[in-house]
């Protein structure tokens, strides 16, 4: 069964190629366009691995982690994507159970590719 | 005199018996060694002895002959030379044809034993001897022969148990002989120790007294005849006035020779009389006399040629050597004939006499030069204000002398303004008997100048003897201006103070000064609105129970921070960012307190404390950072979605686009990666103006960070195929550096060099040590450190633009144009992170030439500091 990846993104143009890229590597997408639709769609939906952006409408990422990793204890993998690059946000974002914090501008659209087809692969 | 004969006779006889006593003891000890040596083998020499022991030599079959004398011992070695075997010492020796007739033994160097067989002993042995013999002959069987082993041994028995006996015998008399020659010598020692130790005893004990007290005593004998001799003449009782009188009585004959001396004389002088009789007095050299010259020819003139007596007063010695000062007179004895016959001199101790004028006039000294020096004086004036008497002591205090004032008006000298009171007060004075006035009132001295004087007034009209009015006065000028000066100063303290206060008071910043001993001893209404408190709280108190303001992030300040402790301890100024919180946690102000120690009496410093309110200021701040992090958030976010997407056309369309589009597609690439890295410094640069970066030191290889930052810079600047060379020092250290912070400083830096050369040039970039005090174009290096330095030989930097280079947006004249990729902040950045840790940058440069840049990176490494991380490009 193909897997699922939940792209929570609240900038469409972004959303865009996510999902475009996403769908190439063969994988199945949703997406929301806010924390609390994340939320949403993670109950609906159950994704394999999760795209998160931090500064989202209604509830940001950092709830959204914390709401997924600590209180209901989700074992799935949830990266950070992020423009946001302090320390402390890196910090907070790890301790919350991020598996990985990834700076949009500092990384290209097939390393981000590659590593989502990483995690999934190594899902198996 | 009589006690002391009697002394020496005891003595004597006491002596006399010592020395018998030791004679006899003596005597008995050496007899006795004597006659041990005599008695040397007793055992022989007595019959009774001999006896003993020829009866137990007997008992082993022996019998005892002695040879004493030389004559004997040879004519018995003689007879029984042949026959007999020498047995000395513990050697047996083998008998001659196993027949034994006897043993001599030596038993000392002058005495021989011969020991022979007894008759009967002999017989039975050699007749036991032959009866072996015969039954061997017999019956030569072994049977027989193991028979008569036995008897064969029987008799070698009998001659060893003798022979053994012997041995002990001779062994004990060894003994006893040994031990009896010891004793003698023993005995020996101990008599001549003793006698000798007697006689020295008694040389030093006995003889050397008595022999003193002899002399004495014959001396004395010899005195007292000569003596009864000269006064047989005179009666008892002169004899005895003269004898016991106090003061010393010499009388000498015409040449001064001691005739007669008294008692009196023994007890001063020391000098017995036999010691002094005969002598001649008067010579300067003689018994603790020290006349010198000259007064001693005077004296003889006097009492000899002037007959006529002298008087002096000289330092005398006594015999035992204490000084003293005799007061003397000698007169001249002439007889009703006038006839000079000799001279008696008339001597006292005047010691204590002399001491006592001698501390009187000292003292009599120290008083005048007291009153004549004392700044007190006393005068006497009559109802009229006339001076009837001055002290001396008037010319010190008014420079006048007493004489130049007694008879004027004392009134005189008074100063007008004083001179009303004083009249009053002088005139309530004379009518009442025995009152005092005091008063403070000025006069004039004699060259002019006004002082002030304390003066008291006595009246003693009535006094018989003084009838007057008695004055004291005492300069005082000097304790008034004192006084004055210090009202003025009071006064003027006062007011300042007054005046600090109140603009203390009404400053808008809180202030608040603590005391040496941490408490508070000035607030302002500032402090107490801020604090929301009355000011009856606060004086007095510790400060750390009334200011309780804690850190910036709301913490506590730990003990050892609090600024105003630092303040003292370090007797400077200590800044730093307190808060505080209302009590219902609903506002925070936030202040910069400066804290500022000052000396107060030369060891205590009181702190003052300065909170600036910047809470304003804050807001701002953190309104600034959050606009900061959010607005280049927002910046990079197209910046992604752009990169993205020209990412994706690069993969995947680029074939579809045309040669000139492709073009475009580069050159949008490229000023999307522009604004990338603008975005990244306009970040760094808030960062560091706020001063809050994040300093993160590790171990780290300078080398590493540098080449990392050239292969960059290679690829990114490749298309001006510059030949970059690294000189790396071989054994540089890792140090704790921040490497971000390391990589942006070098990137900067030789960045420039690639971007302000010509294509193909020459970069060198050299890494070495620097020490503290070394000197690179014109820069002291302070601080032991790694010294970075990067040489090109490009466009130079113009000498006008030179201190413009550190600035935010230069752009230098001659280069601008090549350079459309700076932003203008590069250097700016790396001057102010260099502030901030520790590291040194500066620059030579010639236009046209090129351009050298310094970097020094501390060896200490940086202090690690929180804040946000920078951005490398």
């Amino acid at each position: 069964m193909a897997k699922k990846i939940l792209i929570a993104e609240d900038e469409t143009s972004l959303l865009e190629i996510l999902k475009n890229r996403v769908e190439q590597l063969g994988f199945k997408v949703v997406t929301a366009r806010d924390g609390e639709e994340t939320l949403q769609k993670f109950a609906e939906e159950k994704p394999d691995l999760i795209l998160l952006d931090i500064l989202m409408p209604k509830v940001n990422g950092f709830e959204v982690l914390e709401e997924l990793k600590v209180k209901q204890k989700s074992p799935v993998p949830i990266i950070i994507l992020t423009n946001l690059d302090q320390a402390e946000e890196v910090e907070r974002g790890k301790s919350l159970g991020a598996v990985d914090y990834i700076v949009k501008t500092n990384i290209s659209l097939k390393d981000l590719m590659t590593m989502v087809n990483n995690y999934i692969e190594s899902m198996d | 005199m009589n006690k002391s004969f009697f002394g020496i006779i005891f003595r004597f006889l006491i002596l006399l018996l010592v020395l018998g006593i030791s004679l006899i003891i003596g005597q008995k000890i050496v007899f006795d060694a004597i006659n041990k040596e005599l008695l040397a083998v007793p055992i022989f020499d007595t019959i009774g002895k001999q006896r003993a022991l020829s009866e137990q030599i007997g008992r082993t079959g022996y019998a005892l002959q002695l040879a004493k004398s030389e004559a004997e011992i040879e004519r018995l070695t003689e007879e029984f030379a042949n026959t007999l075997n020498i047995w000395s010492g513990n050697q047996k020796m083998i008998t001659d044809e196993h027949r034994v007739d006897g043993y001599i033994v030596e038993f000392s160097s002058d005495t021989i034993i011969l020991l022979t067989y007894s008759n009967e002993y002999f017989q039975n042995i050699s007749s036991a001897a032959q009866s072996v013999v015969a039954t061997l002959e017999k019956n030569p069987t072994p049977a027989a022969v193991a028979s008569q082993v036995e008897n064969f041994d029987l008799i070698n028995d009998q001659i060893n148990n003798f022979v053994n006996s012997i041995d002990q015998v001779l062994y004990q008399l060894r003994r006893e002989a040994i031990s009896q020659t010891d004793a003698n010598q023993y005995g020996q020692f101990l008599l001549v120790t003793t006698v000798f130790t007697m006689l020295i005893l008694w040389v030093v004990f006995i003889i050397r007294p008595l022999l003193e007290d002899l002399n004495d005593t014959f001396n004395s004998l010899q005195a007292e005849l000569q003596l009864k001799k000269y006064v047989s003449s005179e009666t008892d009782s002169f004899k005895l006035a003269v004898n016991n009188v106090g003061s010393m009585i010499v009388i000498t004959d015409i040449e001064g020779l001691i005739l007669y001396t008294n008692q009196a004389t023994e007890k001063i002088t020391g000098y017995k009389l036999y010691e002094l009789l005969g002598k001649k007095a008067g010579n300067k050299d003689n018994w603790g006399g020290q006349m010198d010259i000259s007064l001693y020819e005077r004296m003889w003139k006097t009492i000899k040629t002037e007959r006529r007596d002298f008087y002096t007063e000289i330092n005398n010695k006594r015999k035992n050597g204490e000084q003293y000062v005799s007061a003397l007179k000698i007169s001249p004895i002439i007889t009703k004939q006038n006839e000079l016959i000799g001279f008696i001199s008339i001597e006292d101790d005047i010691t204590l006499r002399v001491k006592a004028e001698e501390l009187l006039r000292f003292n009599e000294e120290k008083f005048r030069s007291l009153l004549e020096d004392s700044n007190e004086v006393t005068s006497m004036v009559g109802i009229s204000g006339r001076i009837l008497y001055e002290s001396p002591s008037v010319e010190k205090v008014l420079g006048y002398k007493p004489e130049e004032l007694v008879g004027t008006n004392s009134f005189r000298l008074l100063h007008p303004a004083d001179m009303l009171s004083s009249l009053k007060d002088f005139a309530k004075l004379v009518l009442i008997p025995g009152f005092k006035i005091n008063q403070q009132i000025r006069f004039q001295r004699k060259d002019g100048r006004w002082i002030w004087l304390d003066v008291v007034g006595t009246n003693l009209l009535k006094k018989p003897g003084i009838n007057a009015i008695v004055v004291n006065f005492r300069d005082i000028t000097e304790r008034i201006e004192n006084e004055k000066k210090l009202k003025e100063q009071t006064v003027k303290l006062t007011e300042e103070k007054i005046k600090a206060e109140t603009l203390l008071a009404n400053i808008s910043d809180p202030v608040v000064a603590i005391n040496n001993d941490g408490r508070v001893i000035f607030w302002n209404n500032a402090l107490l609105q801020a604090l929301s408190l009355t000011g009856d709280t606060l004086v007095g108190r510790p400060f750390v129970d009334v200011l309780p303001f804690k850190d910036e992030l709301g913490n506590e300040i730990p003990a050892d921070q609090r600024p105003i402790l630092l303040a003292k301890t370090l007797k400077r100024s200590v800044t730093m960012r307190v808060s505080f919180s209302s009590p219902d946690k609903k506002q925070t102000r936030y202040y910069e307190l400066k804290a500022n120690p000052i000396l107060i009496n030369g060891q205590d410093y009181s702190v003052i404390c300065i909170y600036h309110d910047i809470t304003g200021e804050k807001q701002i701040e953190s309104a600034k950072t959050e606009f900061v992090t959010l607005a280049s958030h927002q910046l990079r976010t197209p910046l992604s979605i752009i990169s993205w997407y020209l990412e994706i056309i690069n993969a995947e369309e680029f074939n579809k686009l045309s040669d000139k589009q492709r073009g475009y597609i580069r050159e949008i690439s490229k000023s999307n990666e522009r604004m990338k890295v603008l975005v990244n410094s306009l970040l760094n640069l808030s960062r560091l103006e706020m001063g809050k970066f994040l300093i993160y030191p590790q171990p780290t290889n300078i080398k590493d960070v540098a080449h990392h930052v050239v292969e960059e810079l290679d690829r990114g600047f490749s298309v001006k195929q510059h030949q970059v060379y690294e000189h790396y020092a071989e054994n540089l250290p890792i140090i704790n550096i921040d490497t971000i912070i390391t990589h942006i400083l070098l990137e900067n830096i030789i960045s420039n060099a690639y971007k302000y050369s010509p294509n193909h040039s020459e970069i060198n970039i050299y890494i070495n040590f620097a020490q503290k005090g070394e000197k690179y174009a014109g820069e002291i290096i302070l601080k032991d450190c790694i010294l970075i330095k990067v040489v090109d030989n490009g466009y130079g930097i113009p000498l006008e633009e030179q201190n413009r280079v550190f600035t935010k947006f230069v752009r230098i004249a001659n280069v601008s144009s090549k350079d459309m990729e700076g932003t203008g902040l590069g250097l700016y950045m790396v001057q102010k992170i260099c502030e901030e840790v520790g590291s040194q940058v500066w620059f030579a440069s010639e236009e046209g030439k090129g351009t050298t840049f310094y970097l020094t990176l501390p060896l200490e490494g940086m202090k690690p500091k929180s804040g946000k991380k920078l951005e490398s490009s």
